[in-house]
């Protein structure tokens, strides 16, 4: 890919708004209808109304206001109120729970109503008064130290960035050839710990963070990238290898229709989109479970032709005997496509009313990826809008995406974001863009680049960090995705003190031949997993190109037993098979099972020396062969 | 003596709010000990480490402490509808003794 530094800066540099139209009407519809509130509220007030009117009305100010009106003990009210009502933001954003603070604010004011003695205190409206405007100046002045601080940023930016991105780019490693792709010992331990959960029985979830089902430990998040992991493992060192790998990966898409993983939609579809009736988990919004189990579909579909999951309502979301929403990954896809077309924004909401610009960008790669296996043109049909719209709606003074919008306010709500966390998808879809959003990331991790005690580098982030899989202390996930995002660029130097870091902090085990970090979360070391065996374009190429052709038409690996015959590599040119196998367990005799081949043909298996063998009337054939450490195999047509 | 129930409930309600926010969102009662491992990962599927014989999961000390929690908000919800009562009584006496005292029969209120 031809990339210019100076065109890929030019975008970056010509943005001038961050509040484009849609996110202002939001600002003033929402304006309107707080100073409608106030109006409403002060009218009794002005209008010498009952007691109760007064009180309720400087409720509808802010929430609790009204107990500053009845007086008394009651003004504590006013404190517990706003103890709520942030609670009952939390429930909205974590929940989406879009009810929880309207029944907080709008029954305060009715509590105080009922409340009001004969007379109200009259300073109350002073007070109230006071206090709104208060919020207000502090408010305004947050804002505008942060939109200083993110504009002096992208000046700073503006001035590096070319240079920047020139560095990125000479420092980027070139794409693998397929010749060296091979897995190690240590990526074979690390994709074990991925294998042994999606090998489970399918409905077991042993070794899997359980603590919410809404936010980032969500288990459909641990499931997503299990999937995410194994998808690319098998399109970029595995194509020919079928057998339990593609298993797992059909078990943890199978195990994402249990109603355990997807049934906080019946709750946030009736607390967020008031829908009691048609809670389709692939409808409206919701596009945490579209847009990842997307990708997830479709990885799995484009790396081993199999199409099961296209078939009509092979997808059943059961909530109950009575009650199945029939989807498959047409379904999936077009929840995603009528969304994007639908939402003023074009990004729409995950949990009701709240946009997060990352999970659109999942929901994107998942568009591009069915637009390639299944033809379809999803991606061309919305992606300048789109884009246009990130840039308008979504990203700050800075140049940075946001992470978080409320679709229903337009406000801003504080939610950790990293450039780098977009770049990788945005190369699958718009890789210049992506580039530069790399460069610019880039340039800030140089700054917690450190060295250790033997002069290595690492990365080095002060404080106890904050692992978004389980919520507890730690930096295995960011460690992981900046690695992961490293590699996807090439930068291997970023990669490898990314690795140091996660090996050195955050609890690096191998015990029973796998791999992990004990104080990661399920989630994080999913992550992990498939940062240790990304190389460059790797994501992008499992998206956008898929497994080589030669691999989709010739001999497979479809049987080696789990985990006694481990893969580290299986490729075909359609005729032979090339295989790379280590004993999981012990060295010895290993069973393996070859399909594809030409029904009747002669067939050379070259492992040391050379074994004849006939492939059966259906082309298959069942091989023994010993394994002893590293073990290469290739099965090639007599001659 | 039901107005100071009344505010002793409000005050609980503030101070468990606040306990609440500290520890669940700030977690500040939490030891951030950075050696703690996360059981979920020692889990192999086959040989080796067995299902890890669970420490007590966050989950299962996070539903404990809401159901004391629960039993508290109750408790207190309880005590304060019940004193919220005799507030409302004890005013509506106040009014009965202020028609009382407004005819010439000397009461002694208090």
């Amino acid at each position: 890919m031809a990339v210019i530094p100076g065109d890929i800066a030019q975008a970056f540099i010509r943005r001038e708004a961050t509040v484009g139209p849609v996110t202002s009407a939001r600002h003033r519809r929402t304006a309107m209808i707080y100073a409608a509130m106030c109006i409403l509220g002060l009218l009794p007030t002005i209008l010498s109304m009952s007691p109760a009117l007064q009180a309720a009305g400087l409720g509808l100010w802010i929430p609790g206001g009204g107990f500053l009106a009845v007086g008394g003990w009651s003004i504590l009210l006013f404190v517990l109120t706003l103890a709520l009502f942030a609670l009952a933001v939390f429930a909205w954003f974590g929940a989406g729970m879009v009810i929880a603070p309207v029944i907080v604010w709008l029954g305060s004011a009715l509590l105080a109503g009922k409340m009001a003695g004969e007379q109200t205190w009259f300073l109350a409206p002073y007070f109230v008064a006071a206090i709104v405007a208060g919020i207000g100046i502090y408010a305004y002045r947050r804002q505008q130290a942060r939109k200083t601080a993110e504009i002096a940023k992208l000046e700073a930016r503006k001035r590096s960035i070319a240079t920047a991105i020139a560095e990125a780019i000479e420092v980027a490693a070139p794409v693998p050839t397929t010749a060296e792709r091979e897995l190690t010992p240590d990526d074979l331990a690390s994709s074990r710990y991925a294998l042994d959960r999606a090998l489970q029985p399918v409905g077991q979830m042993n070794g899997y963070d359980k603590v919410d089902q809404f936010q980032t430990s969500a288990l459909r998040y641990q499931i997503n990238h299990l999937g995410y992991g194994l998808g690319m493992l098998q399109c970029m060192y595995t194509p020919s290898f079928h057998g339990y790998l593609s298993q797992a990966q059909r078990n943890l898409i199978e195990l994402y229709l249990d109603r355990r993983i997807w049934g906080y939609w019946l709750w946030e579809s009736a607390w967020g989109n008031l829908n009691l009736t048609d809670p389709d988990p692939a409808a409206k919004d919701n596009i945490m479970l579209t847009g990842w189990f997307g990708i997830q579909l479709c990885m799995y579909m484009s790396n081993t032709a199999d199409r099961r999951y296209a078939e009509p309502g092979s997808l059943p979301f059961r909530r109950d005997i009575h009650r199945v929403f029939h989807h498959d990954a047409a379904t999936i896809a077009q929840s995603v496509a009528k969304n994007f077309l639908d939402s003023e924004f074009c990004l729409y909401p995950c949990e009701p009313n709240w946009v997060y610009p990352i999970c659109n960008h999942y929901g994107m790669t998942s568009l591009k990826i069915y637009d390639r296996v299944f033809g379809t043109k999803y991606v061309p049909s919305v992606l300048d809008r789109w884009l246009k719209n990130l840039d308008t709606e979504f990203t700050d003074y800075s140049g940075s995406i946001i992470g978080l919008r409320s679709s229903l306010t337009g406000i801003r709500f504080p939610f950790p974001a990293a450039d780098a966390g977009f770049a990788g998808f945005e190369n699958c879809f718009a890789p210049d863009r992506a580039q530069r959003m790399w460069a610019t990331a880039r340039q800030d991790l140089k700054y917690i680049i450190k060295s250790d005690e033997t002069g290595a580098k690492r990365l080095s982030i002060p404080g106890k960090g904050f692992d978004f899989g389980n919520y507890k202390s730690g930096y295995a996930g960011v460690y992981a995705m900046l690695m992961d995002t490293a590699r996807e660029f090439g930068d291997y130097e970023i990669a490898d003190a990314a690795l140091r870091a996660l090996d050195r902090d955050c609890g690096r085990a191998d015990d029973g031949g796998i791999l992990r970090y004990s104080k990661g979360s399920n989630l994080s070391n999913a992550m992990a997993m498939r940062a240790r065996i990304h190389r460059r374009d790797d994501f992008r190429r499992t998206i956008a190109e898929g497994p080589p052709e030669a691999s989709l038409r010739g001999p497979i690996l479809t049987d080696a037993k789990y985990p006694d015959v481990l893969v580290a590599r299986a490729f075909s040119n359609s005729d032979d098979l090339d295989l790379v196998l280590y004993p999981g367990a012990k060295p010895g005799p290993q069973e393996i099972r070859i399909e594809r081949l030409r029904p009747g043909a002669k067939y050379a298996m070259r492992y040391g020396s050379e074994h004849a063998f006939t492939a059966d009337n259906n082309g298959t054939a069942s091989l023994s062969v010993e394994l002893h450490g590293r073990t290469p195999i290739h099965i090639v047509p007599a001659s | 003596m039901p107005c100071c129930a009344f505010a002793a409930f409000i005050v609980s309600q503030v101070v468990l709010g606040f306990g609440v926010i500290e520890r669940f969102l700030l977690r500040s009662g939490d030891t951030l000990d950075d050696t703690a491992s996360n059981p979920a990962t020692e889990w192999h599927l086959i040989g080796g480490t067995p299902a890890p014989a669970a420490p007590p999961s966050s989950r299962r000390l996070g539903l404990r402490a809401l159901a004391i929690a629960a039993s508290i908000e109750i408790l207190l919800a309880l005590g304060a509808a019940y004193g919220y009562q005799l507030h409302t009584t004890h005013h509506l006496h106040h009014h009965d003794l202020g028609s009382v005292a407004s005819v010439p029969v000397p009461v002694c209120m208090r």
